[in-house]
């Protein structure tokens, strides 16, 4: 970006100002924050104090999963322990830390790579990969919360939850490297997910371990708050202080539980190798059958007759299901506070204080929970995909089919059918879908 | 020779030449500058005014030429600016030579100092590796590209006959340059967002562009079609009006096409376009060149909203008073 001149004589007073306006910025961002509070319109002012805010900002951070805590019941003290002891193990994305027991799953050299901002030291060789392609969308912290991320369709994906949709693995397990970086390469057709098949592989692979770093770290955060959510008060009231030695212990318990489940995904692997003769007109149309047998396989239930349908579909995914419920014991929490002040007023004097106690822990329960769901994306419906004559999000090649069939799409509605279904069965739908759907490896734009 | 002061009259041919190379070679330096953000190449080089230790241009070609994507962008954006500055040091020189009128040569160096400054911030930029700057020196090259618009508006030869009307049409096209150039910077906060904003207030940024894509979009018409009803307006008011009016059109698309080839298409979409198409390519031509090029538009926009902005001022400022054609009637 650095236009250049040769007048340095010229350039240099301006230059020192330029440092030294930047050198001042937290104060000078401060004084226009006060000046935007006067401002009539309100769009205008959020706008401006994006803006400033850019240049305010202290290194950014992980910060805890709010919706998490507080679907938990955590209380601040808790939560913000479990924030402190998660820097300590994983650091910021500024500076990340691997720690030891994901040795051997995550490689601490290319998560440095891709984290941190974008910068190069060496010709063609780019850091800040994460930021550079991903956090746009994804998120600093990979909560699917990217500045772009609302008005996107599915929204970006939520790494913390540790879900992924396309992978080879079982429904449960974590996909392999080799399934993210199918997803990386491949992109999502239908989605705002691109295709980035123009990186390096270094940069691919770091990106791929980045995200397992960010998914790592997000289950490690899950497990650890369900375990204080199950907790008597006296242990969550030890870990919010978090000096006993079984905090530290617990934590790196649940690190060396997460990274031997990644461990393993390899291992967890569906075997797709019967497939033969999938362009067999029989074999095609017992595919067929299936495919609208709302019994059997009941594929036309969701993706309409002959695959054509695009339906908004009653169930919600894993990720739009929780924001959903989230919102709806708001609402219920809300009506509960309600009952309770109603009934106040005729509450004997004895017994007053102590409901007018439990109205205001309510209050400031649902307070902070109000301001969680504030900040949550809206609920977004799940959409089928259309398959007769439309490109498949997944690679499309048999096996892929088959694996999809057969444990379902991880976080979506879309079951697993390997219980019910045989797989000469399977292989038969994946017969039919591929003679519906849009050949693979069709142009790229 | 010219009047010192008016800036209706006559200027040197070679000045006029000079302004219009320096501006058409702005534009590309402009492209290369949004072709560095669509990429986020900002940083390919870490240093400055040098390039990897080297003088900016004595840094090995083979490396630039033959290097990574990035690294050939934003070194060749340092060179072509570097271009820019030296014909900015020509057309001040031009204007000295040429003896041309005051107000011309003070606009040279007003000119210079602007293409100075932006060398800084883009240097600052990359020192700092602060995404603030970077859209200040986004919004800081249009700003030049306008004004060199400008300077071959100024110097163009006056039209001459009868001329009537301009008021209006150069009130409208300053009023709006200055709504394309803040559309402009909302674009250009869009384009830096930090990594840390959150959806809601980048979805207020978006709202805002949208909303003002409508006002502009409506402001450039009018300016369009009152250049086209002013009585005298000469070719060159025609032809810049001509393009305003292609531009708009062709930019509101190229908004939409951005969005859908970095974003893909909102929820309450999804259903428009067909399920054939495939994941866009990121960081490859398609999506590289439509939201740069729907940068690069936004800029070309405010030039000629600028330009005619001029033109029309200098028409106005030519015609006679009321009272003195009055007088000349009599």
């Amino acid at each position: 970006m650095g236009d250049s001149t040769n007048l340095e004589g010229l350039y240099i007073p301006a230059f020192s100002a330029v440092v030294a306006t930047s050198s001042r910025r937290s104060t000078v961002c401060r004084g226009q924050d006060s000046v935007t509070r006067l401002l009539a319109a309100r769009l205008l002012l959020s706008s401006w104090a994006v803006l400033v805010a850019a240049g305010c900002g202290s290194p950014p951070g992980f910060s805890i999963d709010r919706q998490l805590a507080a679907e938990a019941g955590l209380d601040r003290a808790a939560a913000e322990s479990v924030d402190r002891l998660l820097t300590d193990s994983f650091g910021t994305p500024d500076d990340p830390i691997v720690p030891a027991a994901l040795a051997g799953v995550i490689d601490v050299e290319r998560v440095a790579d891709a984290a941190g901002p974008v910068e190069s030291h060496t010709e063609g060789v780019t850091t800040g990969l994460y930021r550079r392609h991903c956090s746009r969308c994804h998120g600093l912290t990979g909560d699917g919360r990217g500045a772009a991320a609302l008005y996107q369709s599915p929204y970006p994906r939520d790494f913390r939850a540790g879900a992924f949709k396309f992978k080879s693995t079982e429904r449960g397990a974590p996909p392999t490297d080799a399934d993210l970086h199918a997803t990386l390469t491949r992109g999502l057709a239908g989605a705002a997910m691109p295709s980035f098949q123009l990186l390096k592989e270094d940069e691919l692979a770091a990106l791929v371990d980045y995200t397992k770093y960010l998914a790592v770290r997000g289950e490690v955060e899950r497990t650890l708050v369900q375990e204080l959510a199950d907790s008597d008060p006296e242990d969550m009231e030890e870990f919010a202080d978090g000096e006993a030695p079984w905090v530290a212990l617990l934590v790196q318990e649940t690190i060396v539980q997460v990274a031997e489940r990644w461990r393993s995904a390899g291992a967890r692997v569906v075997a797709a190798d019967e497939a033969e003769n999938l362009d067999s007109p029989d074999l095609i149309a017992r595919g067929k059958e299936l495919f609208h047998d709302e019994k059997l396989a009941g594929c036309v239930k969701c993706h309409g007759e002959g695959g054509r349908g695009s339906g908004v579909q009653q169930e919600l995914d894993l990720w739009n299901g929780r924001r959903r419920d989230f919102l709806a014991k708001n609402d219920a929490l809300a009506a509960s506070l309600g009952t309770l002040v109603d009934r106040l007023a005729s509450t004997p004097k004895s017994s007053r204080e102590q409901l007018a106690d439990r109205i205001a822990r309510a209050r400031a329960d649902l307070g902070e929970r109000r301001s969680v769901g504030a900040s949550l994306l809206p609920p977004q419906p799940t959409r089928s995909r259309v398959l007769a004559g439309g490109r498949l999000r997944s690679s499309g090649e048999a096996d892929d089919l088959f694996r999809i069939l057969h444990e379902g799409i991880a976080g979506s509605p879309m079951p697993a059918a390997g219980e019910a279904l045989t797989n000469e069965q399977i292989w038969s739908l994946v017969a039919y879908v591929q003679s519906i759907a849009m050949p693979t490896g069709g142009e790229q734009p | 020779m010219t009047s010192a002061t008016n800036p209706t009259a006559d200027t040197p041919r070679s000045v006029h030449r000079f302004a219009w190379l320096l501006c058409v070679t702005t534009f590309p330096l402009l492209w290369v500058g949004g072709l560095i953000t669509t990429t986020d190449a900002g940083m390919a080089v870490p240093d400055w005014p040098g390039t990897y230790g080297y003088n900016m241009f004595a840094y090995p070609w083979q490396s630039w030429v033959f290097g990574p994507w990035d690294l050939f962008i934003e070194h060749g954006h340092r060179l072509l600016a570097s271009v820019v500055g030296l014909l900015a040091i020509g057309l001040l020189i031009t204007t000295l030579v040429t003896r041309s009128p005051g107000w011309l040569v003070r606009l040279a160096v007003v000119a210079l100092a602007l293409v100075i400054f932006q060398g800084v911030l883009g240097g600052v930029r990359v020192l700092e590796n602060e995404r603030l700057i970077a859209m200040a020196h986004g919004c800081t090259g249009p700003l030049f590209f306008a004004l060199t618009c400008s300077t071959v508006a100024l110097t163009s030869r006056p039209k001459t006959g009868s001329q009537s009307g301009f008021s209006k049409l150069a009130v409208l096209a300053t009023l709006t340059a200055g709504l394309a150039y803040l559309q402009l910077v909302l674009g250009a906060a869009l384009r830096h967002a930090p990594a840390e904003m959150g959806p809601w207030s980048f979805a207020s940024l978006v709202k805002l562009h949208l909303a003002m894509a409508g006002v502009v979009t409506g402001h450039a018409l009018a300016v369009a079609w009152t250049a086209g009803q002013t009585t005298g307006a000469g070719a060159a008011v025609r032809w810049v009006c001509r393009l305003i009016g292609g531009l708009v059109l062709l930019q509101f698309s190229l908004g939409v096409a951005t969005w859908l080839v970095k974003y893909g298409t909102p929820d309450w979409a999804s259903t428009w376009l067909p399920a054939t198409m495939s994941a866009a390519v990121a960081s490859g031509l398609t999506q590289t060149h439509t939201v740069t090029a729907h940068t690069a538009g936004g800029s070309l926009l405010l030039g000629l909203l600028t330009a005619m902005a001029t033109l029309a001022w200098r028409s106005h400022m030519a015609a006679p008073s009321p009272e003195a054609a009055a007088s000349t009637a009599e």
